[in-house]
């Protein structure tokens, strides 16, 4: 682990039990929601976690938060191990991580004035006590999130603003912590293009102009494209390729996410291309497949993939990928 | 059944017996929509003018998609089309002719007969579309068992070859639910299960459920999951049953509305491969709206790009793409990640879609436009022509137009 990492996941488990057993003799099968995953988060870096609806990418998101007590693993942040922390201990963690939640018309108290939600966070956590203090920090942050004259926004609730408006107060409350690591799940994805653009662009500058780290978890591979440095693909609990976007999106190795790529909508009639279209959706994660866990789904699976559950193969520069089929001649 | 045959109401033929002479030059035209107009009325506020002398057409098979930002008009222009604006929309000016015929003509009891029969939807959201406390087999019953069949050839669209008769096409008068509307305001869900007592009306239960497993096997759902709840399906699989749903009487047009958007990539790549296939399979004609321009680029054959209730540009897709000559389009396509061009930075079109009981007294878009003008900002362009199908309304076009909208 360098000094330059904020974020450290040795082989986290989140399994849920499913309460369908009797009583007194609970079912002892379990939703595997998060199957040992590790990867790690670089200070200033922005990694990318992509991957379909219950692929456990919220799932990871809510463990390191702590909402969720991690079955298996460990979560260092900022060279502290945080797998375990006590209730005060996690209070004090999530001052420096933040959650960007994805839907802006239901993450703000319509009540609320866009100051009042803003300085929220700083009176949970105690800070900033002295009135004059915590205007200033409110401020500062609607003026980071891009909310210029502050004046003119502080006074307003939630309804008076629109759509891209209210994800900008979403990420002022979240910056007036100061936080080190933002945890973004779908920042956009209820938001319009245009708008899509404005607030990505925003995420942007705050990377740049404050070195802050951001899980950009998301749907979509075309948002990873524009500004993650890296992107792990999620499938049924576990990544299955991890690398540099440029790598990842140009060249990628494992089967999901070939299909994962080629089916994102390129906004060019000319470069209409095949696409790859897995049948069927993500299976449920109670009853995982046998070896290779994309192997029903998977166009290219042979009888092996059943048996062996794959290991990671080191592709180039930190791209990895698990798939036994890699270095395979192509036919 | 077959009796059904003779008492085929004219409805269309009547009303629009000369229009239809018109467009027989033709035959393919579908829609065709002329200087669509719809205001708000609101008490003691001028009008809103949400759509402003919007024209297009759709052919057989067409997938045409209307494009726009949220609040440009598209779900107005949806909801003029099956004319179920709320109380405050008028169309106070415009033509919508179906298959010849005016619908701004109907009465409403015609009206009622041309929605789902003739022009069915695909509505935004199927999480909250479907009703929950009944199977989905039976919600795709219901439209079918209103609007019954009136021939055995209905039943199938691929053997039925005289759907391609204008005769046949005609709405029916079975007058038993006329005047009753598909309320925009409510999920299709709720109403349904207000309709569920018509049920006994259809007399043969065994053609219906053929019908409902015929359905449920074309948008590619196993039919035996007929009477499972939409809880018990996923998101993918309830929009599949929406599309069920809009097919069960094998309508002519089918309005889409944003279908895809609050899916998984891969789920919505399903969709629309279905879509495509239902559209050559049966000849459909799609309206498809949406703000997601890659979809469009990947499935419409035409785009209609609105901005401010009014059409920024209008042409085929490839033309739409590859040399967009309206700014407003220009700048949207800037806005859309390319997964080809990691870490190229994308632009974001400052400030809002206008007001439009605050119009801007010249071109809608001026306000926001990147190559604004004096000009821009005092009259409204009009919609030049650029060439045998493309339209933009700016007047950085005027020195290439070869004609004007009148």
């Amino acid at each position: 682990m360098s000094q330059a990492t904020i974020l450290t996941v040795q082989n986290l488990r989140k399994y849920f039990p499913i309460g369908n057993g009797h009583l007194f003799r609970p079912s002892d099968k379990q939703v595997h929601a998060v199957d040992d995953v590790s990867f790690y988060l670089e200070k200033g870096e922005v990694l990318a976690v992509v991957g379909e609806s219950g692929c456990g990418k919220s799932t990871l998101a809510l463990t390191l938060l702590g909402l969720e007590k991690p079955t298996a693993g460990q979560i260092f942040f900022d060279g502290k191990e945080v797998t375990n922390l006590n209730r005060a201990d996690l209070k004090i963690m999530r001052r420096h991580i933040q959650m960007i939640f994805q839907d802006p018309y239901e993450s703000l108290n319509p009540l609320m004035t866009v100051g009042e939600i803003v300085a929220e966070p700083l009176v949970v956590h105690g800070l900033a006590t002295r009135k004059n203090e915590r205007t200033a920090r409110v401020q500062k942050a609607l003026e980071e999130a891009g909310l210029n004259p502050v004046d003119s926004y502080i006074n307003r609730r939630p309804h008076e603003l629109s759509g891209g408006q209210r994800q900008r107060v979403v990420i002022a409350s979240a910056l007036v912590l100061e936080p080190s690591l933002l945890l973004a799940d779908e920042p956009v994805s209820m938001l319009d293009v245009s708008i899509r653009a404005e607030i990505l662009n925003l995420l942007i500058d705050l990377r740049a102009k404050r070195g802050i780290s951001i899980l950009f978890i998301t749907h979509d591979l075309s948002t990873v494209a524009s500004f993650a440095d890296r992107v792990a693909v999620m499938y049924l609990g576990r990544i299955v390729e991890i690398g540099a976007v440029a790598d990842v999106l140009q060249d990628p190795q494992h089967p999901y996410t070939k299909a994962l790529l080629s089916v994102v909508p390129v906004a060019n009639p000319r470069l209409r291309h095949e696409r790859i279209i897995l049948q069927g959706e993500t299976p449920n994660p109670i009853d995982v497949p046998t070896g290779c866990r994309f192997h029903p789904r998977c166009p290219i699976a042979i009888e092996a993939c059943q048996r062996i559950d794959p290991p990671f193969v080191e592709i180039r520069n930190g791209q990895r990928a698990a798939c036994i089929r890699i270095g395979e001649p192509t036919t | 059944m077959l009796s059904g045959l003779i008492n085929y109401p004219t409805v269309l033929t009547t009303l629009g017996g000369d229009k239809m002479n018109e467009n027989a030059d033709d035959d393919a035209l579908i829609l065709d929509v002329r200087n669509l107009s719809v205001d708000y009325i609101a008490h003691g506020r001028p009008p809103a003018h949400a759509l402003e002398k919007v024209s297009f057409q759709l052919r057989k098979g067409e997938m045409l998609g209307i494009v726009g930002e949220s609040g440009c008009g598209k779900t107005t222009l949806m909801l003029s089309l099956m004319r179920l604006l709320p109380a405050a929309g008028r169309i106070v000016n415009g033509e919508i002719n179906f298959l010849g015929a005016d619908l701004l003509n109907l009465n409403e009891k015609a009206m009622a007969d041309v929605r789902w029969k003739n022009i069915a939807m695909i509505f935004q959201g199927a999480m909250n579309a479907l009703n929950p406390v009944r199977t989905v087999g039976s919600q795709i019953a219901e439209p079918i068992a209103r609007h019954t069949m009136n021939t055995l050839n209905d039943l199938h669209p691929i053997h039925n070859a005289n759907r391609n008769g204008k005769a046949t096409q005609s709405p029916n008068g079975n007058g038993h639910y006329a005047g009753k509307n598909l309320n925009p305001l409510r999920t299709v869900g709720s109403q349904i299960a207000e309709t569920i007592k018509h049920h006994e009306a259809i007399s043969d239960k065994g053609i219906l459920d053929r019908r409902v497993a015929e359905l449920l096997d074309l948008v590619g759902i196993s039919p035996n999951r007929r009477d499972q709840y939409p809880h018990q399906y996923s998101g993918g699989m309830r929009q599949r049953a929406m599309i069920a749903m809009a097919l069960a009487c094998f309508p002519d047009v089918i309005i889409a509305d944003e279908p895809t958007t609050a899916l998984d990539v891969m789920v919505q790549a399903q969709i629309l491969e279905l879509l495509a296939t239902l559209r050559q399979q049966l000849g459909l004609s799609v309206l498809f709206v949406t703000h997601d321009l890659g979809v469009v680029a990947e499935v419409c054959d035409s785009v209609m790009v609105m901005y401010g209730g009014v059409v920024a540009e209008y042409s085929d897709v490839d033309t739409i793409y590859n040399s967009p000559q309206h700014p407003y389009t220009q700048e949207l396509l800037k806005a859309f990640p390319d997964v080809a061009h990691p870490h190229s930075k994308l632009t974001s079109i400052p400030g809002y879609p206008p007001r439009l009981d605050a119009l801007p007294a010249g071109c809608r878009f001026a306000p926001r436009c990147p190559c604004a003008f004096a000009r821009c900002h005092q009259a409204p362009p009009p919609l030049y022509h650029l060439g045998k199908f493309h339209e933009a309304s700016c007047y950085l076009v005027e020195k290439t137009k070869v004609g004007i909208q009148e």
